[in-house]
């Protein structure tokens, strides 16, 4: 059958398109075939992509507190690998020849692509390498950056530390150009500003030997380092606030924080942890006894603790702001105890208070005056005042990971437990107990924006982001998450209050010589014996540099006011190296 | 007309009968070839999850196939205009929303499918282009009636050029040539469209985006871009030229010189065949897809009507252009695009696609007068 014109002419395009490409084929594979194949078995080339330096972390100080440092990593490239190269290379690593053999069957990566036997490795192994290479068919030497943590366990929480790349990161994460192999950070201010610290990966195209060693570099894109992360943490009160928690043998936490813009000046939870072990690779056994003693939850943080009578600022500030008592008139005489309904609710010291008034009760932390004026104000408007400090919320730190507070009232108890509110619980949430549970750096928080006047910042930790070479990425400012409006009446009371408290009992070893101090202690009973106590301070009083916060969970210690001591320690480190007579 | 899209069951011998077993045994053999390459290209994938995947694809367009195949292709041709408009939403809405891959938004996500609009693009211009050039409508003169031709394809073009999507704008423009040759269109006019379309290249320059004009630029200069496509480029010539005559063996291709592309198995699936059964492998495909061309073209000289021609013409001009451009490719003489080679690219989108036109081609087939059930009036 004969195909009309227009097929005919459409027949001998297809026809031309086909001869093109065969003929090209022809070209390629015939007249060239052999050129090319001499070319893909010898003179190879490979597309590698060289590992950019992470950012360094450094203190405000400019105190570097995480680096990358040169190491070395010998790769295999399984198709090049020749078995003679496996006992030289046993012997050079002291690896067992089985070990070997076993990671190259773990290996799923194509059998041409090189991976990772052993990273980490010091100058003397490169050398040996280096000597016996022609020994080595299929084995390369990479320099590779490690991540280093010059104080180990002193940064632990906030630092973080890097790992490599899990499947589910990379499952979420490959369109950002992630590859299999690759660090990211895993937690802490590694993970919240990896985006900041990983730089840019380089590629090189290398031509490799017979061996598949490379030979030399025939073009290449340079890795891009990552940039610098400047932090608001001071090295030196870091130190004091970690040495404070670990020689007193405490399972707790300490915040200072600068009331004037929400920076972190030091931040440490125990117990922690090494974070060097992850970067050469963490035992079962070590990771276990860390988790179990839940090293790797900062209390500072991502945990939440009853924070008895350092709460009693916020009933305070309930009764005051809601105008339910006249601060002028109002007093209560503490006897000791307060029934309400058919219970009896003591206060600390059994023996009573006798007649108190607002500033009083604050200085002697009395808990029948507490319960009363709780009872007045109504949990309600107590819990109210709470959520407008923040304190059932995120502080929105500059962390991957944060707990929240919680602030119970009516409403929630109802929901949560079935059961109706009883007066009892008002009385309990105005001492700060019952159900009530705050973050260490959510209370912090808190006192830091009655220190200054009623700014609550996002606390944060970085200050600023640094390319490698020192020019400035990026400014991180102080953000404020809300302006409470406190009256002057108000915040005279409870510095008047908190200032009295210092010249009571243990608190007076809080006391700086020649600047002021205002603070306020808790202890939330747990058990007959074990408490979580707490002591919350600023100073100086008439313009608040520093509020610290410590908190020792299940302490050994009776009360909080024994925690003046350590506040001092911090307040006066902090002031001495300001160059300000304490 | 309604009548005849439902088998009774006194045609069915006839159809056996009268069924196109050369062109079936063709797309058999095609079928077939690409799935024992992909075999091997997809050895380095976990349990060669790629190769089952297509499997199901294949299994699926075959299906499609045979719907499509059975009904009246005038009852397709219908459907035509609600389809073409649907397709161009779909291409607005992958602008918007499109889900980035290798730089460009050409895929919507439904749910866990992943749809490819400028795919459809292809469909619905086949079928509208078949519609209005085999309507021909009366009163126009032969200029009008090429600009209204060319009215359907700009926009659709202009939209995948958008994403960027450069390969499918150029085999829209190469579906669309041949079909308007056939509607009447004389060759003059189409040269001259074609002419004006390269010496507005300059200006077309100006719009296409760095690594675009360097795929261009590659070809005539390997050192473009030596770590990113100059270097893919060099490696597949290396891979291909290495096959030699007879080619390094079944599963035997190192892909080495692969390694670079994420793609392997699908964009540059031909480099693997190339490698692994040289130029006797490649020549026999090349011969298959002689074959598929001149058994296709016969079926659009006997086919019933102009719509019935027009529809063949419209599906072989979808394959040669793809199989110049994607081997085009990998040999280095057309630019780099993500096209597809047909029988042998995985994916979901391109198979159902390449199915969508052999079921049309099998209804212009089996709609004929003098073979089957077509209305007697």
């Amino acid at each position: 059958m004969k195909l009309d014109k227009r097929l005919l002419a459409f027949a001998l395009l297809c026809f031309f398109v086909l001869s093109i490409i065969w003929g090209r084929l022809f070209y390629l594979q015939i007249v060239h075939g052999e050129e090319f194949r001499v070319q893909s078995e010898q003179n190879r080339t490979r597309l590698v992509s060289t590992p950019a330096v992470r950012g360094s972390i450094y203190d405000r100080n400019g105190v570097c507190l995480a680096k990358d440092q040169p190491t070395y990593a010998i790769k295999i490239v399984p198709d090049d690998l020749k078995e003679e190269a496996i006992p030289v290379l046993s012997s050079i690593l002291s690896m067992p020849v089985e070990e070997i053999q076993a990671k190259l069957e773990e290996n799923d990566l194509p059998p041409w692509e090189p991976f990772t036997l052993r990273s980490g490795l010091g100058e003397d192994v490169a050398q040996k390498i280096e000597e016996q290479h022609l020994k080595l068919p299929g084995v390369v030497l990479q320099i590779e950056p490690k991540r280093s943590y010059p104080f180990s366990n002193l940064f632990s929480h906030i630092i973080g530390y890097v790992g490599e790349i899990s499947r589910e990161e990379l499952a979420s994460l490959g369109e950002k150009g992630y590859i299999g192999g690759d660090t990211i950070g895993k937690t802490g201010l590694e993970k919240s500003y990896e985006d900041y610290l990983k730089g840019q990966k380089g590629k090189q195209v290398i031509e490799v030997n017979a061996l598949g060693q490379p030979i030399k570099v025939l073009h290449e894109i340079e890795p891009q380092p990552g940039n610098d992360l400047i932090l608001s943490l001071d090295l030196k009160l870091q130190e004091k606030a970690r040495q404070i928690l670990v020689d007193n043998k405490m399972n707790g936490a300490v915040v200072c924080l600068d009331p004037r813009n929400g920076e972190i000046l030091a931040m440490a939870s125990t117990p922690d942890y090494d974070p060097n072990l992850f970067v050469k690779g963490i035992s079962l056994k070590e990771y276990d006894t860390l988790l179990k003693a839940q090293a790797f939850i900062p209390k500072a943080t991502q945990d939440r603790f009853p924070p008895g009578s350092t709460f009693k600022v916020i009933t305070a500030i309930s009764a005051l702001e809601e105008k339910v008592i006249d601060p002028k008139t109002f007093k209560v005489v503490c006897p000791g105890y307060k029934d309400i309904g058919d219970r009896r609710f003591y206060c600390w010291q059994t023996s009573g208070h006798g007649e108190q008034d607002l500033i009083e009760a604050i200085a002697n932390s009395c808990n029948v005056f507490f319960y009363t004026l709780a009872l007045e104000v109504g949990p309600e408007r107590i819990a109210k005042w709470a959520r407008i400090f923040n304190l059932d919320g995120y502080t929105g730190v500059d962390l991957p990971e944060e707990a929240k507070g919680l602030i119970p009232d009516p409403e929630w108890k109802e929901k949560v437990t079935g059961e109706s509110w009883y007066p009892g619980d008002t009385a309990n949430i105005g001492i700060g107990q019952g159900d009530v549970l705050v973050t260490p750096l959510g209370l912090a928080n808190v006192y830091a924006a009655i220190a200054n006047g009623g700014t609550l910042y996002v606390p944060h930790l970085v200050r600023e982001i640094r390319t490698y070479d020192g020019l400035l990425v990026k400014t991180i400012p102080s953000v404020v998450k809300a302006q409470i409006p406190l009256s002057q009446e108000t915040l005279s009371y409870l510095r008047e209050g908190m200032m009295k408290a210092t010249e009571r009992g243990t608190t007076q070893k809080i006391k700086l010589e020649g600047i002021s101090v205002a603070a306020k202690t808790g202890t939330a009973q747990i058990t007959s014996e074990k408490q979580d106590i707490w002591i919350a301070a600023y100073a100086p009083v008439e313009n608040p540099q520093i509020v610290v916060l410590i908190m020792d969970e299940y302490s050994k210690l009776p009360y909080g006011s024994y925690l003046a001591p350590f506040a001092h320690e911090l307040l006066a480190a902090f002031f001495s190296s300001k160059g300000v007579t304490p | 007309m309604k009548e005849s899209t439902f088998l009774k069951a006194g045609q069915i011998k006839k159809i056996w009968r009268n069924l196109n077993w050369a062109l079936i045994l063709t797309c058999l053999a095609l079928v077939l070839y690409g799935l024992f390459v992909l075999y091997s290209a997809s050895s380095h994938e976990s349990g060669r999850a790629a190769f089952w995947w297509q499997l199901g694809f294949i299994l699926a367009g075959i299906i499609l196939a045979l719907f499509l195949a059975f009904i009246d292709y005038h009852v397709w041709l219908k459907l035509a205009y609600p389809f073409y408009i649907i397709v161009l939403l779909l291409l607005v809405v992958v602008l918007i929303l499109g889900k980035e891959v290798y730089g460009a938004q050409r895929w919507l996500f439904l749910g866990p499918v992943a749809i490819q609009p400028s795919e459809l693009a292809k469909a619905a211009l086949i079928l509208v282009l078949a519609k209005e050039i085999g309507t021909r409508k009366e009163g126009g003169s032969e200029l009008s009636r090429f600009l209204r031709y060319l009215l359907l394809i700009i926009l659709p073009a202009i939209l995948t050029f958008e994403q960027p999507d450069l390969g499918t704008s150029i085999v829209l423009l190469f579906i669309f040539f041949p079909m308007a040759y056939f509607g009447e269109i004389r060759l003059k006019y189409i040269l001259g469209f074609l002419g004006a379309l390269l010496a507005s290249f300059p200006l077309l320059w100006y719009f296409l985006h760095d690594y675009q004009r360097n795929r261009f630029l590659v070809l005539f200069n390997p050192n473009v871009d030596p770590l990113g496509i100059g270097y893919n480029l060099r490696q597949s010539l290396v891979t291909i030229g290495s096959g030699g005559l007879f080619g390094k063996g079944y599963l035997q291709g190192t892909q080495k010189q692969l390694q670079f592309l994420p793609v392997r198995h699908s964009d540059f699936i031909f480099a693997v065949l190339a490698e692994e059964l040289g130029f006797v492998g490649v020549t026999l495909l090349l011969i298959l897809y002689g074959l598929l061309f001149y058994l296709a073209l016969r079926v659009a000289q006997e086919a019933e009507d102009i719509y019935g021609r027009l529809i063949v013409i419209g599906a072989v001009s979808l394959w040669l252009c793809h199989i110049l451009v994607n081997i085009g490719m990998t040999v280095g003489i057309m630019p780099v695009t993500g096209i597809w080679l047909p029988f042998f690219s995985y994916g979901g989108n391109n198979v159902l696609l390449n199915f969508f036109t052999i079921g049309l081609v099998f209804s212009v087939v089996l709609h004929k007068r003098k073979f089957l059930f077509y209305p007697q009036k």
